[in-house]
């Protein structure tokens, strides 16, 4: 029995180790990120999509984003707690959150209760931190890691490419931006986007979502780290269509309990004229490009300055690069 | 609960430590356990049938003391007779009910009479069809005082719901299982570790084979008026080989757990794609059902006695009724026949028994002869596979017209290479070990453990790789 049971554990053993290093060989670029954090942290933020408007390249103080598409508050907490232990001192935490985060149920479930969106999670948080976690879906995705992986080391035919007439870089220059057709495309956008975010921004309750938030806030605080509440900016074509009506009862009530109860900054760019009239600034509708991401992030640590979350000297390491 | 779940892989070292380490050195308690863990492993399913395999062992245990008591005839055959009924009943009511109603409807109709009666929403209990087969061949055994009866209840329970088997065979006779619920089990090295690799085996036939090509035979069939007729019979291989992996692997998995607690099953599959003839194919394939069905219904029809007509009838009678036994469709019935068509010829040129030894002993290919033979059998049991996945008779021959156009002529619209490759290499495996009780038997002549451990881990590892990501039921459950 001793030589059927040690050759068992070790055959187990045996697997464990070598599916556990196919399985290391290849993650997507977000768990990556998380997972190979090199540097103390001290500026991070959460949040969605919305939070890819903010960049910390050429900041002397180093930040890092750990926001994802459609992400719920719940997932933010987790994602908190994950990459807490590379905070540094009094870290600054942002936390856009978007008007729709306090209708999101933590899976997503909106999406169907086999959305991909918890995938990326089962690859690096414990256990105990996913909602509703189940070894059936953890071992299949890692199943299915394992393969991708796998078959990305045995080596491919390259494929011939196809010549294409590709436009030369002058060219390209030629193309002027037309704004009238880009605001109107902004519209129409946002025509949609709004009634799908007001949709999922009431599929569950609120309650348990402000308590994620106030959870995460309260651990933050207590670690003494400073988190700042944010909403970023919009376009007019998609913030006026969130009635005043509808943002007092699905947002602002609750954005603003929050930021005093626990005295914290609420930095409010949502309608803000500096961008909301401003199509050229906009990717789409609720999404800044490259040029409103650079407007955005200066205003941003000039107002985080004035308010003394981070010096002076943070930002001009900026200017001077 | 499935063998190719993650369930399972909780239960069964749990069940296997209680075994060895708390129950081993009284054997009413190990047969207690198992009793426990296989109405646990049965009411993870369902819980609720588990009354019906429970009313199930109280009867035939009952009949069993009964009639070993009981002189008379008339009321021995009484006894006979309630056992019958009340597991054929059960089975008839969950299986064949609706079936039967539909056929009726329809026949009445036909004639200008229009009966209204509805269908009912049966479950069917997950294997009723071979556990029931297992306690009739009890009772049937003690009738013919063949058998002496049990009176040891908790092992009986156990011989009837003993979970390895439970729910998709081998079904098993009294006369072999249940004595070894009397013995004390030792546990053997060598049996255990053997064990371990057939369920290994098994489960890559499961999740490699038989899964990877239920996704492509499912789109196939699924989707058999858009394909051309060498993809419809490249369709018709996938699911031959789906249909194989997966109930032989079944078999395998059933077989090596139960060496880990002591026990030996019959062989239920013995390599059926190298067979050289149907009639070989038949000895080779489900061998558990196919031996059943010759004690208990061919042999008392009359068999291969008696005159032309009446081997005719009782070829006919055995194969339809194995048809049946898989479902309540008329596509398992056409099946049976198909395949008691095959089988005719053999038995009237009295050639039935021609291939009774093992496939190509002294070399390691087959001859030509042989490799003839084999190709032709091959082929034929492909096509009669057809009309047991086919979803009615009107699907079946729409696809054999197909097959049967031009269109076989041309390039498959579907060829998966990797999936193609990997039956090959499972084929060769098979081919290698094909004179063993299952395909990997001759690793135990292997004295190194380092080789053969090598061997399990290289097994567990291909299988994690080119496992399905689809989750497929096996297909015998429905049954």
């Amino acid at each position: 029995m001793k030589k059927f049971l040690f050759e068992t554990v070790l055959l187990f053993i045996l697997v464990a180790l070598t599916i556990n290093y196919i399985n290391s060989l290849d993650r997507p670029p977000r768990v990556e990120k998380i997972l190979t954090i090199k540097k103390k942290l001290d500026i991070i933020n959460l949040g969605t999509s919305h939070g890819n408007n903010f960049r910390y390249s050429g900041l002397s103080i180093y930040g890092g984003a750990f926001n994802r598409a459609g992400n719920t508050l719940y997932y933010d907490l987790q994602n908190y707690k994950f990459v807490k232990k590379h905070l540094a001192d009094s870290a600054v935490i942002m936390l856009p959150v978007s008007y729709f985060a306090f209708g999101l149920d933590e899976n997503r479930n909106d999406k169907g209760v086999d959305n991909p969106f918890v995938n990326d999670f089962y690859e690096y948080l414990p256990r105990k931190s996913i909602y509703s976690y189940s070894a059936k879906r953890d071992i299949s995705l890692k199943v299915n890691r394992i393969q991708k992986n796998f078959r990305n080391l045995i080596p491919k035919k390259k494929k011939v490419k196809k010549k294409t007439n590709k436009k030369s870089k002058k060219d390209k220059k030629v193309i002027s931006f037309d704004t009238v057709a880009h605001a109107e495309m902004l519209k129409e956008f946002a025509i949609k986007r709004v009634v799908h975010h007001k949709k999922i921004g009431s599929f569950a309750s609120p309650e348990k979502n402000v308590n994620y938030l106030k959870m995460l806030i309260a651990d933050a605080k207590q670690a003494g780290y400073r988190p700042v509440l944010i909403t970023v900016p919009y376009y007019k074509e998609y913030a006026e269509r969130f009635e005043a009506e509808w943002l007092a009862e699905n947002y602002d009530r609750y954005v603003s309990e929050i930021s005093s109860q626990y005295d914290i900054p609420y930095l409010d760019y949502g309608k803000d004229d500096r961008f909301s009239f401003k199509a050229e600034l906009f990717m789409n509708s609720d999404h800044l490009n490259k040029k409103g991401i650079a407007s955005f992030n200066e205003i941003l640590f000039t107002d985080l300055i004035k308010l003394g979350i981070i010096s002076k000297d943070d930002v001009l390491q900026k200017k001077n690069k | 609960m499935l063998f190719n779940s993650l369930d399972f892989a909780i239960f069964l070292p749990l069940v296997f430590i209680l075994y060895w380490f708390l129950t081993n050195r009284n054997l009413k308690a190990q047969n207690l356990l198992l009793v426990l863990a296989s109405y646990f492993f049965y009411g993870w399913w369902d819980w609720r049938f588990l009354s019906l395999i429970l009313f199930s062992t109280l009867v035939d245990y009952s009949v069993g003391i009964a009639l070993s008591k009981q002189t008379d005839s008339t009321k021995r055959r009484m006894l006979l007779w309630t056992s019958i009924l009340v597991n054929l009943g059960f089975l008839g009511f969950f299986k064949y009910y609706n079936f039967f109603l539909d056929n009726f409807v329809t026949a009445f109709s036909f004639f200008g009479t229009e009966i209204q009666a509805n269908s009912l929403n049966i479950i069917l209990p997950v294997g009723i069809s071979f556990y029931t087969f297992q306690t009739l061949s009890y009772t049937i055994d003690i009738y013919k005082r063949k058998l002496e009866p049990t009176k040891d209840l908790v092992a009986f329970s156990a011989f009837v719901s003993f979970f390895p088997q439970l729910v998709a065979g081998p079904i098993e006779r009294a006369s072999n299982l249940l004595p070894q619920f009397y013995k004390k089990r030792i546990f053997e090295y060598s049996k255990a570790a053997d064990g371990v690799r057939q369920i290994l085996w098994g489960l890559f036939k499961k999740m490699v084979i038989a899964d990877n090509c239920a996704e492509y035979a499912n789109e196939i069939f699924n989707n058999s008026a858009d394909y051309n007729g060498s993809t419809l019979f490249l369709g018709a291989l996938f699911f031959t080989f789906q249909i194989y992996g997966d109930f032989s692997g079944y078999s395998d998995i059933a077989i090596g757990t139960s060496r880990l607690f002591g026990f030996n099953l019959k062989q239920n599959f013995a390599f059926p794609y190298f067979s050289r003839d149907i009639a070989e194919f038949w000895r080779r394939w489900h061998i558990s059902l196919s031996t059943w069905f010759r004690d208990y219904l061919y042999i008392p029809l009359g068999g291969s006695r008696g005159g032309t007509w009446m081997k005719v009838r009782n070829t006919f009678i055995i194969f339809i009724v194995s048809g049946f036994w898989h479902g309540a469709n008329w596509t398992f019935i056409v099946w049976g026949a198909l395949n008691a068509i095959y089988f005719l010829p053999l038995l009237l040129r009295k050639k039935n028994r021609v291939y009774l030894g093992a496939i190509s002993t002294k070399y390691h290919f087959p001859s030509l002869k042989e490799g003839g033979s084999i190709l032709i059998t091959f082929v034929l049991t492909v096509l009669a596979w057809i009309f047991f996945r086919a979803e009615n008779i009107g699907h079946a021959l729409s696809y054999f017209t197909e097959i049967f156009s031009m269109s076989l002529f041309s390039r498959p619209e579907i060829l998966p290479w990797e999936l193609i490759s990997l039956i090959i290499l499972f084929m060769g495996v098979e081919w290698l070990g094909r004179n063993g009780l299952y395909a990997l038997d001759g690793l135990n002549t292997i004295k190194s453990s380092f080789i053969r451990l090598g061997f399990s881990f290289v097994l567990i590892i291909i299988t994690i790789l080119y496992m399905s990501n689809t989750e497929q039921e096996f297909i015998y459950f429905q049954f």
